[in-house]
């Protein structure tokens, strides 16, 4: 078995003890993920000599230590452990990620060199991850820390398209090419625009950050896979 | 009464955006190009242009800065769109460099471009160990002198911008071999507009995350 499955089968353990374990250990064993998941992305990035963001299964690599940060900054910021729901989450890329993709190592093709390659992906990864707690944390009614999330989530997620619509100038000529994975991100961004339009914290917030993490899910997943979707994101695949 | 107009107002923003996320997935089916042809789409983007102009004049005399700058942001994105496809122009610099001693060299690797020769110098195309490209690099001859572009490194120059897209290459039918790079020219004045519209929308949502991140 080599390092890098070693290192995501320890990361999917990590999740699921932070899920079923008492919370005592499970804390700890959860958090672990931090560096394990830190391992994993330098041992592929050494491996591929890039940093490992090319296709879905490298973007992947990010999440579960993101997803780990975050339990430790809400600790730190607001005295809440969210440590159920980051499991779960984590748990929910981990398993994929270990048993699913296919770890095959590819090269950056001219497109992907440029400098806006590493802060538009890593801008999606942060802003997906905290928009699915953000979402998880307004089903289990913590509307302060879910707020706090999609609020900050939504900076990065603004970001990310704009990152992307620069980098799109830069390599095509053009900051919009009406590519399918381009106008469901829009499509997010919309929904969650609408998010904020809502005032309080009651269904209708919670509805609509279910809805957004809905199309975030489509948004990775069938628009990158499907064929029904071909565009300039098609290397984007597994 | 103010209070009951403001939710009808919040109201009908939400379902405005809602419909707005809808018509992006619908436009992500294939072959709906077609419909951003059709006048109802303009119509749609007038709605789009108009909605948001309303929103930030109401958020100003509000005093509601950051909704403010949020719809002026996205006001400034549609105008850039629109000035965009009114007077965009794109155009494709196709040039060859043959080793035919038939072919006529100079109207395989000339063009001119707004008034300008330019000249193909050289292309190289870098590839990994496997075969598969790694870059590709045209040298190309303006009156002034030589640039170099090369893909996400486009050329700026009188308006124009210079674009590497692809190569092509093969033996031709004299039985020579010849390469072709492929560029992209194009002039498109709604570039600033669209990127001073990110730049506050990019603001406006620094502020919203601060916002929820206090409360």
């Amino acid at each position: 078995m080599t390092a890098l499955k070693t290192l995501l089968i320890a990361q999917a353990v990590a999740a699921a003890g932070g899920l079923l374990l008492p919370r005592r250990w499970a804390k700890w064993i959860w958090l672990s993920v931090l560096p394990l998941g830190l391992a994993t992305v330098l041992t592929r990035w050494a491996a591929v000599g890039h940093p490992p963001m090319r296709n879905l299964f490298e973007a992947f690599l990010w999440l579960p230590p993101l997803t780990g940060l975050c339990t430790a900054l809400t600790r730190w910021r607001r005295a809440i452990l969210t440590l159920r729901t980051d499991a779960l989450l984590g748990l929910l890329v981990a398993i994929p990620l270990a048993f699913v993709f296919d770890p095959a190592e590819g090269m950056l093709p001219p497109a992907l060199q440029s400098p806006f390659f590493v802060p538009h992906v890593l801008a999606y990864m942060i802003a997906y991850v905290l928009m699915a707690r953000g979402c998880l944390l307004s089903l289990c009614r913590a509307p302060g820390a879910a707020g706090g999330s999609i609020g900050v989530g939504f900076f990065f997620m603004t970001g990310g398209l704009v990152l992307g619509s620069v980098w799109g100038n830069e390599v095509w000529g053009s900051y919009w090419q009406w590519d399918p994975k381009e106008m469901w991100a829009l499509a997010t961004w919309l929904i969650y625009c609408a998010w904020f339009c809502v005032r309080g914290d009651g269904k209708l917030r919670t509805a609509l950050s279910v809805l957004g993490l809905l199309a975030i899910m489509l948004t990775v997943t069938w628009v990158n896979l499907s064929r029904l979707f071909e565009g300039v994101h098609s290397y984007a695949g597994l | 009464m103010r209070e009951r107009r403001g939710s009808i107002f919040r109201g009908a923003g939400i379902a405005a955006l809602l419909v707005l996320a809808a018509l992006a997935i619908l436009l992500a089916l294939p072959q709906s190009e077609r419909f951003r042809e059709l006048t109802v789409f303009r119509c749609a983007a007038w709605a789009v242009l108009i909605g948001f102009a309303a929103v930030a004049v109401q958020a100003l005399f509000a005093r509601a800065w950051v909704r403010a700058l949020f719809a002026a942001g996205a006001v400034c994105v549609t105008v850039g769109f629109g000035v965009t496809g009114a007077s965009a122009r794109e155009g494709a610099l196709v040039l060859t460099d043959s080793l035919s001693p038939y072919a006529n060299h100079r109207l395989l690797r000339e063009r001119v471009v707004g008034g300008e020769t330019v000249r193909l110098e050289s292309f190289r195309q870098e590839t990994y160990p496997n075969g598969m490209p790694r870059q590709y690099t045209t040298l190309l001859r303006f009156p002034d002198g030589l640039r170099e572009i090369s893909v996400n490194r486009p050329y700026r120059r009188d308006g124009y911008t210079y674009y590497q897209m692809s190569c092509d290459g093969g033996v031709g039918p004299d039985g020579y071999p010849f390469v072709q790079t492929v560029l992209t020219v194009r002039r498109d004045p709604g570039v600033p507009v669209v990127f001073a519209g990110f730049a506050m929308l990019l603001a406006a949502s620094a502020a919203l995350a601060v916002r929820e991140v206090r409360r």
